[in-house]
């Protein structure tokens, strides 16, 4: 049976990252990844006519610096994400043409929205980010969801309606999904609420230019026999000594693993011996975020002429967020837009003649009878993906960060845990996934290091 | 962008921020948010010699404008002197896409969420 110091599980940026630090570090390891391909939520094609789809994570921000850096390392180009013009909030069947981050068509909304955001991001930086179940009033927080803040407010109901949309947006959840303390911590992990919802000086400033999968295709060439794709695991044997991982195509043994997979799939993994069952009740209590991802592309960005920037936030139809995906070196206009949320599974329930139908009818209501005849379509419902079972990211469920939150990150024996999904700064974003990684190599190799010392 | 637009004198930007101070004490959605916030921040023009100030927030309520950078800031503010005097006569939105890119601002992310409501709520008049 083939033999490794560490086998990593999961060949996204987190599983990536892990590999190639322990790789540096001089410790053998094999990375077991389930698909044909890296990159796990990102996935970028480039299309017959030359359009670049992402069908994943796709933008990066300030502050982000672990991405930057790698992109940087990497010799990646970068482009600006376009936002020049005005953005667009469709509201009870009016068009509201704003600037920025908040829509202020309507100045009442827009101060309540204001207001809002004062307070997010005043109790998320209350919240420790490496353990949130600290917070004083975390079981409080932990027993609400988002919903029952929203609602407990007195904002206008065009605000409480746009939070809505901007929690369907960000994570993508039902704001009745979603505990408020996972909120906080999300807001908080990021910097703040404003820093996550915007364009300029935000997280969705800059974008690479080959796609954001690109970052994971050239660390997966650093790593040579290492990257072993089409490999799903199936089962983990584990006990002080080292594991004995089970993939669909043989076997491994390891001193220490990482699984660097979203919470949920972790929890699909058979264990032996089992989890605790503490450990497994973290895992089911992790939910994948629902959304499913339409680029429809035009011969040109039209909407440009008319001053918008194609970010539209809208309270109608299945798309409400969209953004100009279009690429500065190609002619034609794209744009993304997301179906969040409970929009999103009831579009996966439909027939693609069907949803590609309500797409465009939602982009004509939005952009006007230019938009009816689009020159390609294309699109991702990520909950339909097997190795993620959704995106962007798992969100935890009221009650669970309170009371299990400290096994999140916890090893149980030489198994270790990574992905964004356990990040502390930039959790759910590629960023996170990233430090994640870094993280877990850091720890195992120490792990290495002290059992080598005592023996 | 900000390059072709006009300089403003350290003077007019002063006089700018303290109509700021007296638009930020009368906004009555201001007081209220902001009602806990303490904070001491510098402005700082970076085309425009002297152009240096001391902004002081006690508990949601604007204090005097202090010429020059005084004591430790919680938050630094920077940009051309145009875009800073167009949020301070409350002509610009401060969270549009252009000045989220032209005014820099350090500090903790609750302080400048705060900095940024009371340009808001002076841009909306509320």
């Amino acid at each position: 049976m083939e033999s490794t110091d560490v086998v990593v599980i999961g060949g996204g940026l987190a599983g990536l990252t892990a590999t190639r630090e322990l790789m540096r570090k001089g410790i053998s390891v094999v990375l077991l990844e389930a698909r044909d391909r890296v990159g796990g939520r990102t996935h970028s094609v480039v299309e017959s006519g030359g359009t670049l789809v992402e069908h994943g994570g796709q933008w990066v921000g300030p502050t982000q610096d672990r991405v930057l850096a790698l992109i940087d390392e990497l010799g990646l180009e970068t482009f600006t994400q376009y936002s020049d013009g005005e953005n667009l909030q469709y509201s009870n069947g009016t068009h509201l043409r704003y600037h920025g981050a908040i829509p202020t068509g309507d100045p009442m909304q827009a101060a309540d929205l204001v207001d809002a955001m004062v307070e997010l991001t005043s109790k998320a930086m209350e919240i420790d980010p490496s353990a949130p179940w600290n917070h004083p009033h975390a079981s409080f927080l932990d027993s609400m969801t988002v919903e029952t803040w929203i609602a407990s407010q007195q904002y206008c109901d065009g605000a409480k309606d746009w939070i809505r949309t901007l929690c369907r947006a960000l994570f993508p959840a039902e704001p009745g999904e979603i505990s408020l303390l996972h909120a906080l911590f999300y807001f908080r992990s990021g910097g703040g609420v404003e820093k996550m919802i915007g364009t300029i000086n935000s997280a969705q400033e800059t974008r690479v230019s080959l796609g954001a999968q690109e970052i994971s295709n050239r660390l997966a060439q650093q790593l040579g026999d290492r990257l072993r794709l089409n490999s799903p695991v199936v089962r983990i044997d584990h006990s002080d000594s080292g594991a004995v991982i089970h993939h669909e195509h043989g076997s491994i043994t390891a001193k220490r693993v990482i699984v660097a997979i979203p919470l949920v799939l972790a929890g699909r993994i058979r264990y032996s011996p089992p989890m605790s069952g503490v450990r497994d009740q973290l895992t089911q209590r992790s939910f994948m975020g629902s959304v499913l991802k339409v680029h429809v592309v035009y011969s040109s960005p039209f909407w440009r002429e008319s001053g918008l920037s194609g970010h539209i936030t809208s309270d109608t139809g299945k798309v409400q967020i969209t953004f100009d995906q279009s690429h500065p070196d190609r002619s034609e206009g794209v744009i993304v837009g997301f179906m969040d949320s409970h929009l999103g599974r009831i579009a996966t329930q439909m027939s693609y003649e069907d949803r590609k139908a309500e797409v465009i009818a939602d982009l004509v209501r939005l952009l006007g009878e230019q938009a009816a005849n689009p020159i390609a379509y294309y699109e991702k419902a990520w909950i339909d993906e097997e190795y993620s079972r959704g995106a962007y990211v798992g969100m935890m469920t009221p009650g669970t960060w309170s009371t299990l939150g400290p096994l999140l990150r916890e090893p149980v024996g030489v198994i270790h845990w990574a992905g964004t999904e356990t990040a502390i700064i930039w959790n759910g974003y590629m960023d996170g996934a990233i430090r994640s990684g870094e993280d877990a190599a850091i720890q195992v190799s120490s792990s290495l290091s002290r059992e080598e010392t005592t023996k | 962008m900000s390059d072709e637009k006009e300089q403003i004198s350290a003077q007019e930007l002063e006089q700018a921020l303290r109509e700021y101070v007296d638009r930020a004490n009368a906004s009555p959605r201001a007081r209220k948010t902001l009602a806990n916030w303490t904070c001491r921040i510098h402005i700082q023009a970076v085309d425009v010699d002297d152009a240096v100030f001391t902004y002081i927030v006690e508990n949601g309520l604007s204090q005097p404008l202090v010429l020059g950078l005084e004591n430790v800031p919680d938050l630094i503010v920077r940009g051309q002197s145009f875009d800073l005097a167009e949020i301070f006569w409350g002509d610009a939105n401060p969270v549009s896409n252009y000045m989220q890119g032209a005014i820099k601002t350090q500090g903790r992310a609750d302080d400048v969420m705060r900095l940024d409501a009371m340009a808001m709520f002076i841009f909306l008049n509320q």
